[in-house]
């Protein structure tokens, strides 16, 4: 039986690609409700697996994930209402304009239409896509297209968002307003997924820490905690920082070796 | 028609007029006019509108999901159901299907040689009613399996449309089988009717039930 207070439960997820690459390797953790989890790892770590994974477009070959207490797979459609992605690769219809893609959305969660028209202009004021609105979403920048995905990921004020770097190609003043956002919709109920390369923000925005590498996660614990456990788990040595210990966690002393065209 | 299905449609029959998809229609009117030369002994002037349409409408049926290449994740995402998407895209590719097939024939007819006559007329009426659904039915196994995630003009493209075009000419057998029936406004319009009933409860629901299946699979597609 799936803990209630988690939203998101992974047991020994197992994922293997062609030739034998294992994505994901007996991957266990949890997301509590109402958390910031911030899902971190070095490239190719297993974050993204795990993304498209839990939006369907993945299927694992081993192990169990559970969303709202029900197995994925099941009852998809009613347990995609809850949830609000936005993938790394952003997904929406490039022919569609900002305010038409947004109302499309909006309709296919059953948002009334005025309620979508209201909540439509007041994210496109929010993310500062006014000037664009009427423009086809393939003619805006990387960081205006991540903008509408966000967008899209909260019209329908989800009780989960799933984000695989949002903050990438974003702007520091969107993105400053968007942790604002994220931060006030947690503090409402919502959980938020979200990975991240820049630790420093995962440390400061971030409720709880989940560091995964080679497809395991060595580490999941509250934000505030993660000193103390770190202290803990590697050999007793105390880390000022989140990103002092996900290295000494995920490096394997790969950066002890020099570049001898450097010394 | 409920409010999903209603705005999905409405998107897909926007969606080919954004597409460069819609310019193949100029080199088809081209080859369109010539052909429109031509006494067919078989059909009537409208046969040779009818296949070119089919022709440039060929994603629009054999490549449902995939109309542009992040569709099926980006409707993956979001809340809706697979049985509403198919009925809306189906719905939309029979509305495109009849809105060019005016736009071809306003643009060919003059081409051709014969006097078009309200029998012509009601002939081509009666074939579209009896091969529409069977072309839906085989576009949805089609788009399933055998997806494309770029439909453009590379040679699979001109495979997929020569396929289309067998197809319909073998789907096009009821109709002369009818037609040299009594009354056959009479057995065509019962065929449609019960090939419509069927396109909504065997090929909807297998296709959907399919996409929900295989979605991740599906996701993979090159």
């Amino acid at each position: 039986m799936p803990d209630r207070l988690n939203i998101i439960e992974c047991t020994a997820v197992v994922k293997e690609y062609d030739r034998g690459v294992r994505a994901l390797d007996g991957m266990t953790m949890s997301v509590p409700a109402g958390s910031i989890f911030g899902f971190i790892g070095l490239n190719g770590a297993g974050k993204t697996t795990t993304i498209k994974i839990l939006a369907g477009q993945s299927r694992c070959d081993e192990g169990d994930v559970v969303l709202f207490g029900k197995p994925l797979g099941e009852h998809d459609e009613l347990i995609k209402r809850e949830i609000g992605f936005v993938l790394d690769e952003p997904l929406y219809f490039e022919w569609m304009t900002a305010a038409e893609y947004l109302s499309f959305v909006g309709a296919m969660y059953d948002l009334p239409k005025n309620e979508t028209s209201r909540r439509s202009g007041e994210l496109i004021d929010f993310f500062g896509l006014n000037e664009k609105r009427d423009a086809r979403i393939g003619t805006y920048s990387t960081g205006m297209k991540k903008k509408i995905s966000l967008a899209a990921a909260v019209i329908h004020t989800p009780k989960l968002i799933v984000l695989d770097e949002p903050l990438e190609g974003i702007d520091a003043v969107a993105a400053s307003a968007i942790k604002e956002t994220l931060t006030l919709m947690a503090s409402n109920g919502t959980t938020i997924l979200i990975t991240s390369h820049v630790l420093d923000t995962v440390e400061r925005f971030c409720t709880d820490i989940g560091i995964i590498h080679k497809g395991k996660v060595l580490l999941q614990c509250k934000t505030v905690d993660i000193r103390s456990r770190a202290k803990n788990m590697v050999n007793d040595h105390m880390f000022g920082s989140l990103e002092e210990l996900f290295v000494d966690l995920v490096s394997e002393k790969q950066h002890a070796k020099s570049l001898s065209f450097l010394s | 028609m409920n409010r999903q299905i209603t705005i999905l449609v409405r998107a897909e029959l926007k969606e080919i007029f954004a597409q460069r998809r819609v310019y193949h229609f100029l080199p088809l009117l081209v080859i369109g006019s010539f052909l429109m030369a031509w006494i067919f002994s078989v059909g009537s002037p409208f046969a040779p509108i009818i296949v070119l349409v089919v022709t440039g409408l060929e994603p629009q049926f054999n490549n449902i999901i995939f109309r542009t290449p992040n569709e099926l994740q980006a409707l993956g995402i979001l809340s809706c159901s697979w049985r509403n998407v198919i009925v809306a895209k189906n719905v939309a590719s029979l509305i495109h299907f009849g809105l060019f097939l005016i736009l071809v024939s306003m643009s060919l007819l003059y081409f051709s040689p014969e006097v078009i006559t309200g029998a012509h007329a009601e002939e081509a009426a009666l074939y579209i009613v009896t091969v529409a659904f069977p072309l839906l039915h085989t576009g949805n196994t089609q788009s399933l399996r055998r997806p494309r995630r770029y439909s453009g003009l590379r040679l699979e493209d001109l495979v997929q449309a020569v396929w289309m075009c067998v197809n319909l000419a073998l789907l096009s057998v009821p109709f002369y089988v009818f037609s040299n029936l009594p009354l056959p406004w009479i057995s065509c319009t019962a065929y449609g009717v019960l090939t419509g009933i069927l396109w909504y409860k065997i090929s909807v629901r297998s296709s959907s039930v399919y996409l929900a299946e295989h979605f991740s699979d599906l996701c993979l597609t090159d």
